[in-house]
């Protein structure tokens, strides 16, 4: 099948265009090179005077995996008042013509995330926090979500087998078997670690550990833990960098941890997720401020460094994390007034507490303005990826409003008039000018994300990237804009127009597939026979069971030497 | 009264779902509107028509159901003004989450009686119930402000984890009452000796609360007006609540 | 004649994945597990009718499916249940419920919603059974002994030695309930066993209550328990990590998820100063995994319906013992166990279960299938709800998977969604 995207205005930054005009041609599933004068397209769109970009990329949202659908069953009210109703949409063939029903806004099912992702453009989304013990758990929702492509990030550092591997001194070559072994079982694409050894502390009843503190049992610190991470992660030659929830999230006067996990890092790739959490200094009467110009500095000048915001917007969602330590502070502040907690198989854990955001809250309404002071004092969007941490700081769907926010100045300083009173006074965003512009956000939600992932067929329009493609009208309103894409192309296939699904498709698994020494299975066999009473072969998930047998799609892995 | 009527002409033991039909939803619509709204029931939706003879009438005036053979459940859940009237007898969650507002039940009550409809953290917040017969378990849950009335006996687990508020039972109560109270009041018709589990011994005497009780329950008919004392014996708890509610049955 | 080592088994929620089965040309057969239920369920024969039964007489399997899409299709009111049945095939099932708007529920969604009703309106704070086997040092049972349920849960997960408990290993307390002989043998001496002596008091609402006045510090007077039960308080305050264990499904009593709330409260009051978890049992027959599905599927649990707008929950009114009065067409779907309960219903029956089940009353249509792990590969989660397993096949009887039947009745249906307007059609 051949498509012809006529005269549309290019937002293409991975191939350095920014707006030239310039036809597109979808051949199939991938775009293609100029076929000539002499071609028939099967189908021509005029999309004179649109913007035309690859389908946008999250690169992290918690959409699949056992504390997402817990969080649905806690969020029974909002499932009650946000229910939807299937709906034929194409002809595909049999069961692929209909999208399913489902319900919620935080805590969406299956086929509802995937048709407000495509309706907003985005043709893929990452889950940030995937348990070992629960991957195929998180495997079968990710297969079961249309439209999106999907993977999952690996929760290592406070499973008890890599502790005590650092406590007893193992060696790094026995830590990056380990790591790679359960990459490769659990069909993960990355590693993610989350307030690194700090879950494990808390299940000896520490309530905080900070970066520089030995933990309870094993004696190892976060910091140690962090740094044989990401050594791992380097070595392994994984594309995407240690995805890092660092320590003390949401505590006042955290930004001096954050600055201090910098300078752990010491030179070594490091992505540090939803920071605006991260960032709260303990300034003013009520000890609570902004850390944001600090830590922007910091990153700024740090080039292996990138980070995603986390972005708070006010109203109702949910904070489901694997932090549980974290999320029993949050606990008494529930709203609704209920939360969980789990303790997970010598692995990890999760917490859940409901939550609302309210404007005229003075913590809330800084955690919004100190969001968007990262957003507008990090120079480089090449680093700096827009998330909201969905669903903790807000829902995805409020990302077309994000982007009028940081595109729109004169709208940025009217929300700002409309927060609690004190707010503004103790940040420097209404001092701040800077409006992103088209370029940037295409940078900031297609080209950096694929780039940062090692997805190199996806987020950019060059002949050969997987055709996801986004077609915008070019509106002043830009939460209009990116709330409505006029077309959406998910593997060539036109499956959005005008805000309306016109047919269903399938996106793809994205996996590692580092290699290992097979030795270290003899040690993770018998931790798995003796700790976790079952045998390995029963943990680890076979490439057919991805997918519903389309198996996943592998990225390959170049091993590298610190310098 | 005035108001809008509905009689019930479906199948026996048919369950529906009531909690669309309040007075202050219907309010200003006519009966062939409300004929035509949905109502689910079974495992499935129906229209109120198909279920129920609706006559004409303004629901704002007052709402008199007639059940017949049907389960009607949540029959006045979260109800904020307004008066419904059942001719008969109510299923669960009957009053369940009210925030104000008049619910008489003529007949008996299931469960759940002025108490939280399922998943919800919070429960009744205001309004009066009055039951005629009798009530079955969890009456008045996690109860937070309010009067509900029963003149027959009430199942188990009556005020269960209240935290305000006043359940009046007239005949008594089945085991486990006010299982994890904070606060409000159980009060039972019937004499008590021992105190229940989870509640400590507060004496007896005559009590101001119950005074104040009397006056407001003035005209509703209910067996507390009838008996007309204000002696009661005392129980504190739940103690495993730490809660400082009260079970008083009249001395 | 083949020995097949480390074979997964599907059926109480356990998920133990060491059972032998021995594969000859009549069939299979377990080598005993230690588990009444994997020994007896894993015996099945090779030699089983496989055809579909219209009225008890033999039909294609083509008629069958005919007959079930003629069935729903003109059905006003149907009811999925039973749902036992892998992964897949319970979202096969749920999107046929859509198709035709149906309400779905698990044969034992009973003792789930004691359990979920009060996660979903106070809480939950629970952990999983590595954590159990290696952090625990305390464990307390509470009502009746949950290895009825769960054979092999002490030998498994409590008597292996834990590695992160210094010193002298751990204790079971059993408050409300006695253990069974099979479990004091099992625990025997490596474990201090406790029944806690409650006297004449079994109920058990009332035990939790006296334990949780006795965390607060407080007790009745001339309580003869109140010196036993705050010795227990004590214990759980100076554990480690305590786990308080309990099988809702077998507490007795009216409003059970009461005392699991109460339950819920006690652990929260004690993981405010250590470390304390529930670890709730419920789970046969791939219960937890139809649960998951639906929840990921619809964003609501078991005992949902599809009308116009979208996926409904309500767990009263779709509770499937109630749906059975008023349901004209019920499929029941039992894929794991050659049993069925008695269903009382005025209704027509499509039954999707295992060629050897005997039935009551013959259903109006019957269609064999295959049990996840034995005739076809399946997914099961573990009972205490993270894990989830993929069960492997053992043999080839022909039988097809639930899933398949239904991907056959959902492209016999057609393309055109049904809508359905009304209930009394």
């Amino acid at each position: 099948m051949l498509t012809k995207l006529a005269g549309g205005r290019l937002f293409d930054p991975a191939n350095g265009r920014h707006g030239e005009v310039a036809d597109l041609w979808l051949r199939d599933d991938r775009i293609a090179a100029d076929p000539g004068p002499g071609a028939t397209p099967d189908a021509v769109h005029d999309v004179t005077g649109k913007v035309v970009m690859a389908g946008a990329i999250d690169i992290h949202s918690h959409i699949a995996g056992g504390k997402v659908n817990l969080a649905r069953l806690l969020m029974g009210e909002e499932h009650d008042r946000h229910r939807f109703a299937g709906h034929a949409c194409g002809h595909d063939g049999i069961g692929g013509d209909r999208i399913g029903g489902g319900s919620g806004i935080a805590t969406p099912s299956t086929h509802t995330t995937g048709a407000r992702y495509i309706e907003m453009g985005f043709t893929a989304a990452f889950e940030p926090a995937m348990l070992g013990s629960n991957a195929r758990h998180a495997h079968l929702e990710m297969s079961d979500i249309p439209y999106i492509d999907t993977g999952g990030y690996l929760v290592l550092g406070n499973d008890d087998f890599l502790l005590d591997l650092i406590a007893t001194n193992a060696g790094q070559a026995a830590v990056n078997d380990y790591v790679a072994w359960m990459l490769t079982a659990t069909q993960s694409l990355a590693v993610k670690v989350v307030n690194p050894g700090g879950i494990n502390a808390f299940k000896f009843n520490a309530r905080s550990l900070d970066l520089d503190e030995a933990g309870p049992h094993y004696g190892v610190t976060p910091r140690s833990v962090l740094t044989t991470l990401a050594r791992a992660v380097y070595e392994l030659g994984l594309p995407h960098p240690l995805h890092v929830h660092g320590c003390n999230l949401g505590v006042p006067g955290n930004v001096a941890t954050t600055l201090d996990t910098i300078q752990a890092a010491s030179g070594l790739p490091m992505h540090m997720t939803h920071i605006q959490f991260h960032s709260y200094d303990t300034a003013g009467d009520r000890k609570f401020s902004s850390g944001a110009a600090a830590l922007a500095e910091a990153v700024n000048r740090t080039p292996t460094l990138s980070v995603d915001i986390g972005q708070v917007m006010f109203g109702q969602t949910v904070t489901a994390s694997a932090d549980t330590m974290a999320q029993r502070h949050t606990a008494p502040l529930a709203h609704p007034r209920k939360w969980l907690a789990m303790d997970i198989e010598c692995d990890a854990g999760c917490g859940v507490v409901p939550f609302r955001y309210r404007d005229t809250s003075y913590v809330n309404a800084l955690q919004w303005a100190i969001g968007l002071e990262l957003f507008l004092l990090l120079d480089d969007p090449w680093r700096v990826f827009l998330t909201t941490d969905h669903p903790n700081g807000a829902p995805f769907t409020f990302y077309p409003e994000l982007i009028r926010l940081l595109m729109d100045r004169d709208y940025r300083l009217a929300k700002l008039a409309e927060l609690h009173p004190d707010a503004p006074a103790h940040t420097t965003l209404g001092s701040i000018a800077r409006e992103y512009t088209l370029a940037e956000i295409a940078i900031m939600t297609r080209a950096a994300p694929a780039r940062i992932l090692g997805l190199a067929d996806r987020g950019h329009l060059a002949p050969g990237a997987s055709a996801d493609v986004t077609v915008y009208s070019d509106v002043p309103d830009r939460r209009a804009m990116f709330e409505r894409p006029d077309l959406v192309f998910k593997g060539g296939r036109l499956v959005v127009r005008d805000g309306v699904l016109v047919a269903m498709a399938q996106g793809c698994t994205h996996v590692v597939r580092p290699g290992y020494d097979d030795l270290i299975e003899r040690r993770i066999a018998r931790h798995f026979d003796e700790r976790l009473g079952l045998p390995i072969k029963h943990f680890r998930i076979q490439d057919a069971e991805i997918r519903h047998g389309a198996g996943p799609q592998l990225h390959p892995c170049q091993r590298r030497e610190v310098p | 009264m005035s108001g809008m009527t509905l009689t019930f002409r479906g199948d026996a033991g048919m369950a529906v779902d009531m909690s669309a039909l309040l007075p202050e939803r219907l309010a200003g619509l006519t009966a062939g509107e409300v004929a035509g709204l949905p109502l689910p029931c079974g495992g499935g939706v129906a229209t109120v028509g198909g279920m129920f003879e609706v006559s004409a009438g303004d629901a704002a005036e007052g709402l008199l159901i007639r059940p017949g053979q049907a389960v009607l459940h949540r029959v006045g859940a979260g109800m904020a003004s307004g008066r419904i009237l059942v001719e008969g007898d109510a299923g669960n969650h009957a009053g369940a989450g009210m925030s104000g507002g008049l619910l008489r039940i003529a007949g008996n009550a299931g469960d759940a009686l002025g108490g939280a409809l399922p998943g919800l953290p919070l429960g009744m917040r205001g309004g009066l119930i009055g039951v005629g017969g009798s009530a079955g378990d969890r009456a008045a849950e996690r109860m937070r402000r309010g009067i509900v009335v029963v003149d027959g006996p009430v199942g188990a687990y009556a005020a269960g984890f209240m935290v305000a508020g006043t359940l009046a039972a007239g005949d008594g109560c089945g085991p486990h009452p006010g299982f994890g109270m904070r606060r409000g009041t159980l009060l039972l018709g019937r004499a008590q000796d021992e105190a229940p589990e989870g509640f400590a011994d507060g004496g007896t005497r005559d009590w101001l609360f119950l005074h104040l009780l009397r006056r407001a329950l003035e005209g509703s008919g209910s067996w507390f007006e009838r008996m007309g004392t204000t002696r009661a014996h005392r129980f504190i708890g739940d103690l495993a609540e730490g809660g400082h509610g009260e079970i008083l049955a009249v001395a | 004649m083949s020995f097949h080592p480390d074979i997964l088994c599907p059926f109480c929620g356990l998920g133990c994945g060491d059972i032998g089965i021995d594969r000859d040309p009549s069939g299979i057969a377990p080598r005993p597990s230690g588990c009444p239920q994997a020994d007896r369920l894993f015996r099945r024969s090779l030699a089983v009718p496989t055809d579909a039964r219209l009225g008890g007489a033999a039909i294609s399997m083509d008629d069958a499916i005919a007959e079930a899409v003629r069935l729903l299709e003109a059905s006003c009111a149907p009811l999925i249940a039973g749902l036992a049945a892998d992964v897949d095939g319970v979202l096969a099932a749920l999107s046929l419920a859509e198709r035709v708007g149906a309400t779905v529920d698990h044969e034992r969604s009973d003792a789930l919603f004691r359990n979920l009703s009060v996660l979903r309106r106070f809480g939950w704070s629970v952990t999983t059974l590595a954590e159990l086997r290696n952090r625990c040092d305390l464990v307390l049972v509470v009502g009746p002994d949950p290895a009825a349920a769960f054979p092999r849960l002490w030998e498994r997960w409590v008597v292996p030695e834990p590695a992160f408990v210094a010193g002298k290993g751990r204790s079971v307390v059993f408050l409300g309930g006695d253990p069974l002989p099979e479990t004091v043998r099992c625990l025997g001496g490596r474990t201090e066993t406790n029944g806690m002596d409650t006297g004449a008091e079994t109920d058990l609402a009332t035990l939790v209550g006296r334990l949780r006045t006795a965390l607060a510090g407080r007790s009745r007077d001339g309580d003869p328990m109140a010196a036993s039960m705050a010795a227990l308080a004590a214990r759980l305050r100076s554990a480690r990590y305590a786990v308080v264990v309990w099988a809702a499904g077998l507490f007795e009593g009216p409003q059970p998820d009461l005392i699991v709330e109460g339950l819920v409260r006690l652990i929260r009051t004690v993981d405010g100063t250590t470390r304390c978890a529930g670890l709730p049992l419920s789970g046969a027959d791939n219960l937890i995994g139809a649960n998951q599905a639906c929840g990921w599927r619809t964003g609501f649990p078991l005992r949902t319906g599809f009308d116009g707008g979208g996926p409904l929950h309500d767990p009263d009114r779709f509770d499937w013992r109630r749906r059975l009065r008023d349901a004209d067409v019920t499929l029941w779907i039992s894929a794991f166990r050659p049993e069925t309960p008695p269903l009382a219903t005025g209704g027509s029956i499509i039954m999707l279960a295992p060629p050897e089940t005997t039935v009551a009353r013959e259903p109006a249509l019957f269609i064999p299938v295959g049990t996840p792990g034995i005739d076809h590969p399946g997914d099961v989660f573990r009972a205490d709800s993270v894990v989830a397993l993929h069960a492997g096949a053992l043999i080839d009887r022909g039988l097809p998977s639930v899933a398949e039947v239904i991907g056959r009745m959902l492209a016999a249906l057609g393309r055109t969604a049904r809508t359905r307007e009304v209930a009394g059609c």
